[in-house]
């Protein structure tokens, strides 16, 4: 841990009282490429320090890129001077205190990623150019990131973590078509980058391009697709804030059904099939909070101003300072139970119908309705029979997720774990949706 | 600034003998949002960035280290990072082009300093807004009102010589209001919306001071804004058809992004962003001959429009602001570039490169898009339609990885018939791909019409990157758009 809990008491101090802190020391390596070359190499080392002072009512906050004192008694000032313009209010944070008794859970930083350098990310760029065709172009990027954590509080709180995170992306394009992979994990020694060039080959198949159909079908998304759908979801129906105002399609249906009974999923930042982080921006420890049972809404995730929802206690979900996707509590770590289906069942179940690598793009249209639009993205296939027969055309899909939540039919065995920009990780297995609610235009 | 160019200068005093082209950017980046909602206050927030960012090219390759630690280890390990990344590639082929030498200050002109500005003022403004939004009901259910304030303080300097002072002072606000009946939510936006959640950074943006917020009129528009969210709760929905689109100039803003803005930037074309935002339409071979849209309709990237978000006088590898025109009488015609990307084309940079803050890479990213404006106007398209809808604010969008099929959706629409404006319709959206879309463009605003509209979330890149752009646009007409829901 490269942040001193010394550091970081002595700010706290300079605040007074009321103060927290969100801390993060950010370091990032990434290596980009194009064409089957490299692009650009970017290595960025950050400390953000993000200050809120709640008093008498009154919230204020700000930023600062460095704990020295010099510079915390400046920003302590401005908030000082900033609380008193504030007319009284009242407390945004119902439980300003904290979960002080709840152990931080323990997740190890991973030593592959800690002590990496450049020299191994430029071997898993070759890895995988190397391991395909040479008419076979790829795009992409690897990256490395360690992220040094502290929430504290002048109440007394404290918590730090160090996580560690690799991932990569391939891209592969040839003769006009593109596959796709995507693997993350907090140890890099755990991603198996030689499978990489396999997966990309088998998913370039050398099919025909089939005439686009039209209408509905079953579609089966596979679990990067899947992943869009479940993540776009959770963030617009499952959180706490959302569910109280009346803005998600499942406020006020606590307790009854809301999906396919096939779906059960849960959030839980501990589960190591995801990737684990053990409190949230408020320091609150991530509970596994289960979310939806056989179909049956059983849960929202909370902060500590919606704690009231969640049985008085914060699941751990509530958003940092400034977040640029709002201030509500939204799921982080979503997890859908897998089922039982191979992935050639799915296939032989879906018959005629698609099949979807990659959902891209999918934008929320209308939060209440879960309206969203968006398209597919490289390996889109047209199946006969339940045997894949030809590359489809890409297309855009504009469907209501609540219909297509209802109309699964069938689960993978087989989970995938990704992340969003707007969650830090989903794990989804192949989705399986009955003819109805997605139209091919 | 004195401050940062010594450090510039030490760091390029530690590069190695191999470097063959290194520049650095000293940045601080001053942020204060303030931000009131229905119940009151609900965030002022003051945030200070200060860091520095190290490119350098050893071999043809790049090397990007980027750090906030400005003592001497820092500055040791930065160029060290930097450096690293370079040798480790073992060799590319970037070429720069011309060198750029020059050594200049400026700063952005503005009236009022909106960080002088007391908070109390802000607060006023913003719960004037707030009261006169909420007059509109009961079934208001969210109100927020926010002005946001960035200063960029920022040095470049590079080995060829150059060494420029730049202040960037921007500001910005507006209002959300989301009516809710237990049915349906609906929201309004003014003077422009924003997509997803984000809260504050709402609104208009100028390269400007305080005068601008004042000139937005919140106060005096929020009971309209409110009314019209409330109103939406029980308007028809927009219907499935093909028919008349008229589109206020606030909504092509938003298309004109989409559509023209990052497909014609050069290292998308040349394949660079295929593993986040994808390819584009807008390849080499198509340049000159690839008809974008009616030849009434022209388009061009400026940076050096007075006031405008994405204006400025250098960009971050000290390229002078200018003007590209990126399509002429309906032809796709050029790119935005960078140095290194202009070079791969065997063009001079059109100054387009730029970077999110200190600590990230800079990228070719648009500055002001802009419509040539035409010879019509908003009141002779309307009288001109028999049948259609007009169309504005936009409320969320999706476009695929080439930036060919879109779909956008709006706050609001207001149907058309027999040349007048008719009623409310709410959740009206519309489908096509660029070249049809542009190609169905019958008539634009004139130039007493044309507005650039400031947005200050434009994302591209990996890790990502936040840029304030500007477009200068128009209202205009479509003709044969597929709408609905």
């Amino acid at each position: 841990m490269s942040i001193s809990e010394t550091e970081v008491r002595q700010a706290l101090d300079i605040l007074g009282d009321g103060a927290r802190l969100d801390i993060l020391g950010e370091h990032a390596d990434l290596l980009r490429y194009a064409e089957s070359e490299i692009t650009a190499q970017h290595s960025e080392r950050r400390l953000r320090v993000r200050v809120r002072v709640n008093r008498n009512g009154r919230s204020v906050a700000g930023s600062l890129e460095t704990l020295a004192p010099d510079a915390v008694r400046s920003l302590a000032d401005r908030l000082t001077a900033a609380l008193a313009d504030l007319p009284a209010g009242q407390e945004r944070t119902a439980t300003p205190d904290g979960d002080h008794s709840a152990a931080t859970p323990a997740i190890p930083p991973a030593p592959s990623v800690l002590e990496s350098d450049p020299a191994v990310r430029h071997r898993w760029f070759s890895t995988v150019r190397d391991g395909l065709d040479p008419s076979v172009k790829l795009g992409g990027a690897i990256r490395y990131d360690v992220l040094d954590r502290v929430v504290a509080e002048s109440g007394g709180l404290f918590r730090a973590e160090t996580l560690t995170k690799a991932s990569i992306q391939a891209i592969a394009k040839q003769d006009g078509k593109s596959a796709s992979v995507r693997l993350m994990h907090r140890d890099a020694d755990q991603l198996p980058i030689e499978e990489i060039p396999d997966r990309l080959r088998e998913a370039l198949r050398p099919l025909p391009t089939v005439e686009a159909h039209h209408g509905t079908c079953r579609v089966l998304l596979k679990p990067q697709a899947a992943n869009a759908l479940i993540a776009t979801y959770g963030y617009a129906v499952l959180g706490a804030n959302a569910y109280a105002t009346g803005r998600s399609a499942a406020s006020g249906r606590l307790g009854e059904k809301i999906t396919s009974e096939l779906v059960t999923l849960v959030d839980d930042g501990c589960d190591p099939d995801g990737l684990p982080s053990g409190f949230d921006a408020e320091g609150n420890v991530r509970r596994r909070t289960p979310l939806i049972e056989d179909g049956v809404l059983v849960g929202l995730v909370s902060d500590r101003r919606r704690a009231g929802l969640t049985g008085g206690v914060p699941t751990g979900h509530a958003v940092p300072d400034g977040w640029r996707f709002g201030g509500d509590p939204v799921p982080s770590h979503l997890l859908l139970e897998a089922g039982t289906s191979t992935e050639d069942e799915l296939l032989a179940e879906c018959g005629s119908g698609l099949v979807v690598n990659r959902l891209d793009y999918l934008r929320v249209l209308h939060p209440k309705e879960t309206l969203v639009t968006g398209t597919t993205r490289d390996a889109t296939y047209w199946a006969e029979g339940g045997k894949l027969v030809g590359w489809h055309p890409q297309l855009r899909f504009t469907f209501r997720m609540e219909d297509v939540m209802n109309a699964i039919i069938g689960v993978g065995s087989i989970r995938d774990r990704c992340d969003q920009t707007f969650m830090e990780s989903v794990v989804v297995p192949s989705l399986l949706i009955d003819a109805g609610p997605l139209v091919l235009p | 600034m004195t401050g940062f160019r010594d450090l510039a200068e030490v760091v390029l005093g530690l590069l190695p003998t191999d470097v063959q082209y290194g520049d650095i950017r000293v940045v601080r980046r001053t942020h204060e949002q303030v931000l009131v909602e229905l119940d009151g206050p609900g965030e002022v927030n003051y945030d200070d960035s200060l860091g520095l960012g190290l490119r350098v090219l050893i071999g043809g390759q790049w090397g990007f280290a980027a750090t906030h630690r400005l003592d001497p280890q820092g500055l040791d390990a930065v160029v060290g990072q930097a450096v690293g990344q370079a040798r480790a590639a073992g060799g590319g082929h970037v070429v720069l082009g011309e060198p750029v030498t020059t050594r200049d200050a400026w700063s952005s002109p503005m009236e009022i300093d909106p960080f002088k500005v007391p908070l109390s003022t802000k607060l006023d403004l913003l719960s004037a807004t707030v009261k006169e939004a909420s007059t509109a009901g009961p079934l208001v259910q969210q109100i927020e009102a926010s002005v946001d304030f960035y200063r960029d303080e920022k040095v470049f300097a590079n080995t060829e010589g150059a060494m420029i002072e730049q202040t960037l002072t921007e500001s910005g606000g507006g209002l959300m209001v989301n009516a809710g009946d237990g049915n349906d939510v609906q929201r309004r936006s003014f003077p422009q919306g924003v997509p997803r959640q984000i809260r504050g950074q709402r609104g208009d943006f100028a390269t400007a001071g305080f005068e601008h917020v004042l000139s937005l009129g919140l106060p005096e528009n929020a009971a309209r804004v409110a009314s019209e969210a409330v109103a939406l709760l029980t308007a028809p929905q927009c219907p499935d058809e093909v028919t008349t689109l008229v589109a206020g100039s606030n909504q092509l803003a938003m298309v004109l992004h989409e559509c023209a803005g990052h497909p014609m930037e050069a290292d998308r074309a040349l394949g660079t962003e295929a593993s986040l935002a994808g390819g584009t339409y807008a390849t080499p071979e198509r340049r000159g001959n690839f008809q974008w849209g009616t030849p009434i309709v022209s388009a061009y990237a400026d940076a050096t429009i007075p006031g405008a978000l994405g204006s400025f006088k250098y960009d971050d590898e000290g390229t002078p602001a200018q003007r590209t025109q990126l399509v002429k009488d309906g032809v796709f015609t050029g790119y935005m570039s960078s140095r290194e990307y202009a070079g791969a084309l065997g063009l001079q940079s059109t100054g387009q490169a730029r970077a999110d803050g200190w600590q990230r890479l800079p990228l070719v990213r648009m500055t002001n898009i802009c419509l040539e404006p035409g010879e019509s106007s908003l009141d002779e398209m309307i009288q001109g339609t028999k049948r259609g809808i007009l169309v504005d604010i936009n409320r969320g969008f999706s476009i695929d990885d080439q930036r060919m099929n879109f779909r956008f959706q709006t706050e609001i629409g207001w149907e058309i018939r027999d040349g007048k404006i008719g009623r409310i319709l709410k959740n009206c959206t519309y489908q096509s791909d660029t070249p049809t879309f542009w190609g169905s463009l019958d008539a634009l605003g004139g130039p007493d019409e044309w507005k650039v509209h400031g947005v200050p979330s434009c994302n591209k890149g990996e890790p990502l990157q936040v840029a304030h752009v500007g477009h200068g646009t128009v209202p205009g007409r479509f003709q044969n758009v597929q709408v609905g829901r």
